[in-house]
């Protein structure tokens, strides 16, 4: 056995994932989109910026409910059909307490531990664990088990940063992720690099 | 956001640090494998000049080769492969492979396990997960008779067949095959696997004995155990015989009831398995049967199964 998980109680491991979820939860929003659509969205670093998947989002503008329940309308800046990503600018200026952490997708090895955070199935903030299973480049290949409505959530390393946003299922057990470091080519306006969402 | 704990935190990034460390050292051990047409799949250093991988990965005997962990790409050879229970040995001309290092311990339900494997990439793939189950002696869906299993919830990334399954130290509990029990994941212990290779070291492959017959078991019934003073209370009967087959040779019939081989009794189709291992192919084997309420003995020479 690893010294790490020899020296500390399973337990503690246990609280920290739990610690985790719950320090990320104000930075996730239900995201509703215009028709009829649902998902998850990540208030980013920025006053009034939130982050989700293109298909969550169809129309031009979403209503998001916020961490603690308050709704606020938000409109549909940009978004990245290929790379299933949207921006959304609410109205008003969101809490600093509400921004998540950027994390470095680039420094994610194969084995790292990951949480996504979601609305999984109607369930609000609902934390999976699982870990890095490939090599991370625009798209990290995850071998978690996520489900419909975890789209365009949260993916966290094990400090609690935001790495990437959620995208699919592909199999069972295995989905992919947009990696941070995407997304925020994205937000700069770069061309959309050529990325395959897809596992091969 | 709030910051976690450093406390919290710091315990994850440790053991998010140690699972990576874990995959990078058992990935030094883990090879891709080329030998279908679909993308390559994974295979582990047993020796410096030997690998091995889940048989069902290589749809062809003879062009094949194993991609480094260096990303080099080397021709190997097949040495043999056991299909039934999904084991092949590869040989590679130069003895530069660093063989994986073998966990002392055999692994509980509940322990936490990697699923190692490098189907072409640069860098190892790998799941994660918990022993769902470590047990004894069981039939495999290919028809192989296993010494040991575990399994594990691992997710089969594509291309893991022929990979490793580790502990959370990156030692080498198990070789991890998809098909072994029909699409879940599920590995053969290493304790399990070195009577296995070496077997296919000395012999090439190892053969399976077969009979051509499909079978159904029944319950004897009563009165038929009573006027036979028979303990047995089934046995198997025969629905199809294969033309020219051993069974088929030896004279059986549609409608028999096999009842034992050699000294071993077939009650059901896994004792029949059993009973037809690699020591009875081409010896000369008394059957017993019922044939219309009477018990007969006949004498059958199984056959190495084609294409096990």
């Amino acid at each position: 056995m690893s010294a790490v998980l020899e020296s500390v109680a399973a337990g503690a491991v246990s609280e920290a994932v739990a610690e985790l979820a719950r320090a990320a939860t104000p930075s996730l929003a239900l995201v509703r989109g215009s028709r009829g659509s649902a998902g998850s969205g990540v208030i980013w670093s920025a006053p009034r910026l939130v982050i989700t998947n293109h298909h969550v989002v169809p129309g031009p503008s979403a209503e998001l409910t916020l961490h603690g329940g308050r709704r606020v309308s938000a409109r549909v800046m940009a978004r990245a059909p290929r790379l299933d990503l949207a921006a959304l600018v609410v109205d008003e200026d969101l809490p600093q307490a509400a921004r998540a952490r950027i994390g470095d997708s680039d420094a994610l090895r194969v084995g790292d531990i990951v949480l996504a955070l979601g609305n999984p199935m109607g369930e609000r903030n609902a934390p999976s664990l699982g870990i890095v299973a490939a090599a991370a480049s625009e798209v990290l290949r995850l071998a978690i088990t996520l489900r419909p409505g975890n789209s365009g959530g949260a993916l966290l390393n094990a400090g609690g940063e935001v790495v990437g946003i959620p995208h699919m299922v592909t199999g069972s057990g295995l989905a992919l992720a947009v990696s941070t470091r995407t997304v925020e080519r994205f937000l700069r306006g770069d061309a959309e690099p050529d990325v395959e969402l897809r596992w091969i | 956001m709030t910051s976690p704990p450093a406390s919290g935190s710091g315990v994850l990034a440790s053991v998010s640090d140690e699972l990576a460390g874990a995959v990078e050292r058992a990935g030094r051990s883990v090879v891709a494998v080329h030998g279908r047409r679909r993308f390559p799949a994974s295979g582990l250093a047993w020796r410096p000049d030997l690998v091995i991988t889940a048989s069902h990965v290589l749809e062809r005997d003879t062009d094949l080769s194993i991609g480094l962990p260096d990303g080099q790409q080397v021709e190997a050879r097949l040495v043999g492969r056991d299909g039934g229970a999904d084991l092949a040995v590869l040989r590679i001309a130069n003895p530069s492979l660093q063989p994986a290092e073998v966990a002392g311990d055999e692994p509980r339900p509940g322990h936490l396990v990697l699923a190692v494997g490098r189907p072409g990439t640069p860098q190892p793939i790998a799941s994660f997960g918990a022993i769902s189950s470590a047990g004894g002696a069981w039939r495999t869906a290919l028809g192989g008779v296993l010494d040991g299993y575990l399994r594990a919830d691992v997710a089969l990334l594509p291309g893991l067949s022929g990979g490793a399954i580790v502990d959370v130290g990156g030692r080498l509990l198990a070789l991890l095959s998809a098909h072994l029990a029909g699409g879940d994941p599920v590995g053969i212990p290493t304790r399990v696997l070195e009577p296995l290779v070496e077997r296919l070291l000395s012999g090439g492959s190892v053969r399976r004995a077969y009979l051509g017959i499909s079978t159904q078991p029944v319950e004897l019934q009563a009165a038929l155990r009573a006027r036979l003073g028979l303990e047995q209370r089934s046995g198997l009967m025969l629905l199809a015989i294969e033309s020219g087959a051993p069974a088929d040779r030896g004279g059986l019939l549609l409608g028999d009831i096999l009842l034992a081989i050699g000294e071993r009794a077939v009650d059901d189709g896994e004792a029949l398995q059993m009973a037809l291992g690699p020591q009875a192919v081409d010896t000369p084997t008394q059957v017993r049967i019922i044939r219309a309420g009477t018990l007969l003995e006949v004498t059958l020479t199984p056959a190495a199964r084609p294409n096990a």
